[in-house]
């Protein structure tokens, strides 16, 4: 069973994602800021992280640069999945350390396509 | 006289008058007089002394032969001692005109007869009054005439004269030459009347004529006077051909070749005067010495004023013209005018080159920066307003996105899992309602998506990555996806590559917003068209010698009304407003996608009949620093290699 840890502070995008990802069958684990995240980024070391980006305390793209520094938590793969849309923002997410960017409105299928794809590449790296 | 002769008078006799005192004309009107004078005078003594001459010689000439007569008649009266003959003879004789006595003597001298003219004295009294000024005594001639014996053989005369016995004595005639001098009084006389009376013809014309060839000179004078204290651009006339007239022409090929290398000071002062810009000029003691209109208006002091005043005062910031450089150097600075009034200046100012004037001067030109400083900042504050506003704008429109992103999220993320939870439970009664909850949520993703694609390029802010990609690799991934949309409408969906782009079609620019245009092009063709065909056709053109490839999409669809046509490319300008609810879209998809174009380097072109189908066509420049066809395949590789890795 994979575990996937959801940093998202907004409670009904908690629900959605978390019923999303167990439809697919994996393990949810959730935080509310960032600094929540880090904390259970490095207590759970899950298979994959989705960030929001706009975050209580701890903003996500600090949280991933975090995550990504730390040696412990830097090969999980992390997906920022975010509202901000311009491409700006993509280009911060990944120069943060994000490995795919993600833009709300969630579309089911390409997001699960997503996150089958970097748990495989991430498995598979390691 | 007309008003034109009148001045021509004036000038002429106010010339005359200015000769006249130079003293050329009297100069030339007294010497050619005297010379006059001179040859008419002598010409009149020569000419009195030969008449003179003349009547004396003729007088002598006479009394002589009167006496020879008196003589000849004597002879026979001396030889017989007749003396009452002899007194006829003499009575005769002074009854004769001119002769004043007459005195015959025998050889012996014993025998002496003599007469004497009466009226002699009365004569002299008779002379004219001229006569008697000018010849006070009369003249007497007296002539001697020896008596011979009568020639008798073939005597010879110097026979005679050499035989003292033939002398028969002697007659003694005195002749007076009042006659003669009577006569030549007479021409004394009229030659006085003459000679003056042609001085008086003569001098008038001589006046004249000395006037006529000296005005065109004093006329000259006054020109040059002219011309030498005010322009250089006046030429005198010529008005006559002779030496004068040269001169003349001489003087205007001077002048000729003086305006064309000197600058008459007034045009320099009209220049100067004329200027926007202030122009002081300052002496080495620091003291104004030439100030312009501009300068005076700016600085509000009257010229007086400003002539002589401290440089130091109207620009405190200049200290002493050592500083000053002989090139022109420019620098912001201030004039402080009257009052203490500030006034900011873009000053030039330069060393005064080639002039000894006041010991060396520096020039100051100045140009009044209030009005241009006051419109930089109002600019500047314009600018910087406009900057926060656009800031503004786009700060909103971010966050606008963001704000409606996040509700979507919960209305599409729940559809979709209420639709497949329900289909889980195997309730597909809600599916049909569901899919249109989620078709909406879509449209108005797509709305939200291209709203702020259009706001960002007409910011100037749409952000452009730089690509290297292939065309016919994009032309074919967007005909798969379109394969699915093509095969619901029947449509047979297809791609033409042109011959020469076999081998790929390398190309550099932003991948993903070409995709987007062509993406909307293939949309449309799809949508517009059933039981058709849609065809791409990628090819590769050359315009002003670069490279452009054309995404061509022709589709077998409703086409496009002439009308239509010229809007088509607004935004929310489908046909009318029931196209939308049957085809779809956001209306804003061509209006976008001919904008990105446009900004990418490219555009994107229609052509199109109703009834008969569109050709749409998407034309891009292939950026020239992609050169080798290869190097797209090898980032390809590149690519691929790390997916694998």
């Amino acid at each position: 069973m994979k575990k996937v840890l959801v940093v998202e502070d907004n409670p009904d995008n908690q629900d959605l994602v978390t019923r999303f990802l167990r439809r697919e069958g994996y393990v949810v684990i959730l935080a509310e800021d960032g600094v929540a995240g880090i904390e259970k980024a490095k207590s759970e070391i899950p298979d994959l992280i989705l960030m929001d980006l706009s975050l209580p305390r701890l903003d996500g793209w600090e949280a991933t640069r975090q995550i990504k520094a730390d040696p412990t938590t830097s090969a999980i793969p992390v997906i920022a999945l975010t509202a901000h849309a311009y491409e700006s923002d993509a280009k911060k997410a990944l120069e943060a350390g994000c490995d795919a960017f993600e833009t709300k409105p969630v579309m089911y299928q390409r997001l699960m396509r997503t996150i089958d794809n970097m748990i495989a590449a991430a498995t598979g790296y390691a | 006289m007309t008003s034109h002769n009148s001045h021509f008078g004036r000038k002429s006799s106010r010339a005359w008058r200015t000769l006249r005192g130079r003293g050329l004309m009297s100069r030339a009107v007294v010497s050619t007089f005297f010379m006059f004078n001179a040859i008419a005078v002598s010409l009149s003594i020569m000419f009195l002394l030969a008449v003179r001459a003349a009547l004396d010689s003729q007088a002598c000439l006479r009394a002589q032969e009167l006496t020879s007569f008196f003589a000849a008649q004597s002879q026979y009266p001396l030889l017989v001692a007749d003396t009452t003959t002899l007194r006829q003879i003499a009575a005769t004789a002074v009854a004769g005109e001119g002769v004043v006595s007459i005195r015959i003597e025998d050889a012996s001298g014993e025998q002496t007869i003599a007469a004497h003219r009466q009226s002699a004295s009365v004569a002299s009294q008779k002379r004219s009054a001229i006569s008697r000024i000018l010849l006070t005594r009369s003249r007497i001639l007296d002539v001697n005439r020896p008596v011979t014996a009568p020639t008798q053989g073939g005597m010879h005369d110097w026979e005679s004269k050499s035989l003292p016995r033939s002398n028969l004595g002697l007659v003694r005639v005195e002749f007076s030459l009042d006659k003669a001098d009577e006569l030549f009084r007479h021409v004394i006389l009229r030659a006085a009347i003459t000679i003056p009376a042609l001085f008086i013809v003569f001098v008038p014309f001589l006046y004249w004529d000395v006037r006529r060839v000296l005005l065109p000179l004093q006329n000259l004078i006054d020109f040059t006077r002219r011309v030498g204290s005010s322009n250089l651009t006046a030429r005198a006339t010529v008005a006559r051909n002779d030496e004068v007239g040269e001169l003349t022409i001489c003087f205007n090929q001077m002048l000729d070749q003086l305006s064309s290398t000197t600058v008459s000071r007034d045009y320099v002062d009209a220049v100067l005067q004329c200027m926007a810009e202030s122009l002081i000029v300052v002496d080495d003691q620091g003291q104004i010495r030439t100030a312009n209109h501009a300068a005076v208006q700016m600085l509000g002091y009257e010229m007086r004023e400003l002539i002589g005043l401290r440089a130091s005062t109207i620009r405190p910031s200049w200290f002493s013209a050592r500083e000053d450089k002989a090139h022109v150097q420019s620098s912001i600075d201030t004039y402080h005018g009257r009052n203490g009034l500030e006034i900011p200046v873009l000053l030039s100012s330069s060393r005064l080159l080639g002039s000894n004037l006041w010991g060396g001067a520096t020039i100051w030109l100045a140009q009044d920066m209030t009005e241009i400083k006051r419109t930089q900042e109002q600019l500047i504050a314009a600018r910087d307003q406009a900057e926060m506003a656009s800031e503004a704008k786009s700060r909103f429109l971010a966050a606008m996105s963001h704000e409606l992103r996040t509700p979507l999220n919960a209305i599409l993320g729940f559809s979709q899992l209420l639709d497949l939870e329900l289909a889980d439970e195997g309730l597909d009664r809600w599916s049909e309602d569901i899919q249109k909850i989620i078709r909406s949520g879509n449209h108005l993703l797509a709305l939200i998506n291209d709203v702020l694609d259009l706001s960002k390029v007409d910011a100037g802010k749409m952000q452009l990555l730089d690509d290297q990609f292939d065309i016919v690799e994009l032309a074919r991934e967007v005909i798969e996806q379109f394969e699915p949309a093509a095969a619901a409408n029947r449509n047979h969906l297809s791609l033409i590559v042109a011959p020469d782009l076999a081998r790929g079609a390398p190309a550099r620019g932003d991948r993903r917003r070409t995709l987007q245009c062509l993406l909307n092009l293939v949309a449309n063709a799809c949508k517009f068209t059933s039981d058709g065909r849609v065809t791409v056709h990628v090819a590769r053109q050359i315009v002003d010698s670069s490279a452009r490839y054309d995404l061509s999409v022709e589709d077998t669809g409703i086409g496009i009304a002439p009308d239509d046509l010229k809007r088509l490319f607004n935004e929310f300008a489908q046909v009318d407003g029931s196209t939308t609810r049957k085809y779809g879209g956001t209306g804003l998809g061509l209006a976008l996608s001919r904008r990105l174009a446009r900004v990418m380097g490219g555009e994107i072109t229609v052509t199109s009949s109703p009834g008969a189908g569109s050709v749409f066509t998407l034309s891009i420049p292939r950026v020239a620093s992609v050169s080798a066809p290869s190097h797209g395949h090898t980032s390809s590789a590149e690519c691929l290699e790390q997916v694998l890795a």
